[in-house]
């Protein structure tokens, strides 16, 4: 087995005294390079601390216990400006709503480059060069265009690839994409699902998928780690958790799932056309 | 149903709006009907017009061209109050938190001309009771429920004034698939006589509760059916490709059908 790009170990984090109900309770998984990893549950399960505590983003009164391993650094202690240099640089980030991270009132271009001028040191030039190869690579028609837009000149799925492209220029060893379809139309989360994984094909990243979606996580997670109530009740290969999961929890969320997109089995006694 | 006289019927339904000097037509003339004790499920992506069209027959927006019929008159916003309520995505932003959930829904019948506080808080704890909530619902707030109880708390709300039709805009989007299918559940046990437009971008949602199934894009009506039939049987592409997009158990994506999209908004 390859070494691991992030691992957790009994990460435990609380928001009030030492008393307090932890948010996350002794969670320990981790991604290999390549590999899609979805870490799947409800609201409450503790997903969204894990989120943000792997980019140190967790509020100041929080209390986190055991380890974030990335790159030989424990990020659960480094401080926030050593953090700096490894948020966006050596871990992209994608989120649910792609206007609150990028900012309203500057270019794509300006956006997109920022990070390659202050981490890679590049000349405008190149850094222009570099994004506009990010944005063909995600599949924008006019990544010029674009690149001289303002982010409310695009539709929401143009936004979402902008983001994702941005994610990429600094060529991060990790993408963590938090809910990156859930405000997105389903002819647009089906893209980015598509996309997803075609990254990690071409370029071996790994990526952990923050989701509630059992859908998304059926179609491109290789394996889940599925949360409840701050802990892991079960993880395994997708083949294993999605076709015979072993927890009663992971069963009827998979059950309750399935029930709904049962709803969408055509009636074979459907015949004729219709207005 | 063709020879029921529809509790709703809506032609030509036209709405624009203007938004940075641009003239965004949000409907472009819509047609349906409602038969009395149906569920129509209007489905379609953002952009599509379906909240506007709930949100007109509710009476919180006028039509710019077009005719609606509520129980074979026009509609006036008098109309709407008196016959219509809705379910929104949100419920904690439809109830008002500083008011316990028995006097919301006394408040709610008051304003249809129920006016009796005893009676009222009767009614109201005996809806509450059958939504599934615990006996002592009515005397608490918004924020000692749950998201999903407070689905339950807006349902009961809006089947308390016993209206001809009930606005559901995005019910279960907001909540956790656990609590979607028991939300739907529900809402199926309460149907009752009233008729719904159940509005929503969850195709599955919408093909689990429904009769009839409207397709919207951009402010049109790409195609409409039986629930079976859209299912089954799709024939817009536009709708084969809606119901192709949804996450399924069972299908594994390979990263080779990225494909470009439009580019502006």
């Amino acid at each position: 087995m390859t070494k691991a790009l992030i691992s957790l170990h009994d990460l435990t984090i609380r928001y009030g005294g030492p008393d307090s109900p932890a948010a996350v309770d002794g969670v320990s998984f981790e991604v290999q390079p390549g590999e899609i990893v979805a870490l799947v549950g409800e609201s409450g399960s503790g997903k969204s601390s894990i989120s943000l505590a792997i980019m140190a983003l967790l509020p100041g009164a929080a209390q986190v216990g055991g380890s974030i391993l990335f790159d030989g650094a424990d990020l659960a202690r480094l401080n926030r400006r050593q953090m700096e240099d490894i948020r966006g640089a050596r871990i992209g980030m994608i989120f649910q709503e792609p206007m609150t991270c990028l900012n309203p009132v500057l270019s794509i271009a300006r956006q997109m480059t920022e990070g390659l001028i202050r981490h890679r040191w590049m000349s405008k030039a190149e850094a222009r060069a570099r994004a506009l190869t990010a944005l063909a690579d995600v599949g924008i028609p006019e990544p010029a265009r674009v690149m001289d837009s303002y982010p409310h000149e695009l539709s929401g799925g143009m936004r979402q690839r902008v983001m994702i492209a941005a994610a990429l220029t600094l060529d991060p060893a990790l993408l963590l994409a938090d809910e990156p379809t859930t405000a997105l139309d389903v002819t647009v989360q089906a893209q980015v699902l598509e996309l997803l994984v075609d990254i990690r094909n071409r370029t071996g990243k790994g990526v952990l998928l923050i989701t509630h979606d059992i859908g998304a996580v059926a179609e491109i997670a290789d394996r889940v780690v599925v949360m409840k109530g701050g802990r892991v009740v079960e993880a395994g290969s997708w083949d294993q958790v999605l076709n015979a999961p072993r927890d009663p929890y992971t069963a009827a969320l998979i059950g309750a799932h399935a029930a709904l997109e049962q709803a969408l089995v055509p009636d074979p006694m459907t015949e004729g056309t219709h207005g | 149903m063709a020879d029921i006289a529809p509790i709703v019927e809506i032609r030509g339904l036209t709405k624009h709006f203007r938004a940075a000097g641009r003239e965004i037509r949000a409907l472009d003339g819509v047609d349906l009907t409602l038969a009395p004790a149906e569920t129509l499920g209007i489905v379609g992506e953002s952009g599509s017009g379906k909240s506007t069209i709930g949100r007109i027959l509710a009476g919180l927006e006028t039509a710019t061209d077009g005719t609606v019929r509520l129980g074979g008159q026009d509609l006036r916003p008098g109309l709407s109050a008196a016959r219509v309520q809705m379910i929104f995505q949100d419920p904690y932003a439809s109830l008002n938190p500083r008011l316990p959930i028995g006097l919301q829904i006394h408040e709610t019948l008051r304003g249809n001309g129920q006016t009796d506080r005893t009676v009222n808080l009767a009614r109201a704890a005996q809806l509450l009771a059958r939504v599934g909530l615990p006996a002592d619902a009515a005397s608490r707030y918004p924020h000692e429920f749950s998201g999903g109880q407070r689905q339950r708390i807006a349902i009961a709300r809006a089947i308390s004034t016993d209206p001809a039709v009930i606005v559901a805009d995005e019910p279960v989007s907001a909540l956790d698939v656990s609590i979607r299918g028991q939300i739907l559940d529900l809402m199926r046990a309460m149907k009752g006589r009233t008729a719904y437009l159940f509005i929503s971008h969850d195709m599955a949602a919408v093909a689990s509760i429904c009769d009839r199934i409207l397709v919207l894009h951009r402010g049109k009506v790409v195609e409409q059916g039986t629930t079976a039939q859209i299912i089954g049987n799709p024939q817009a592409d536009y709708t084969r490709a809606l119901l192709d997009a949804i996450p399924r158990i069972g299908r594994r994506r390979t990263g080779t059908g990225a494909k470009p999209l439009e580019t502006r908004a």
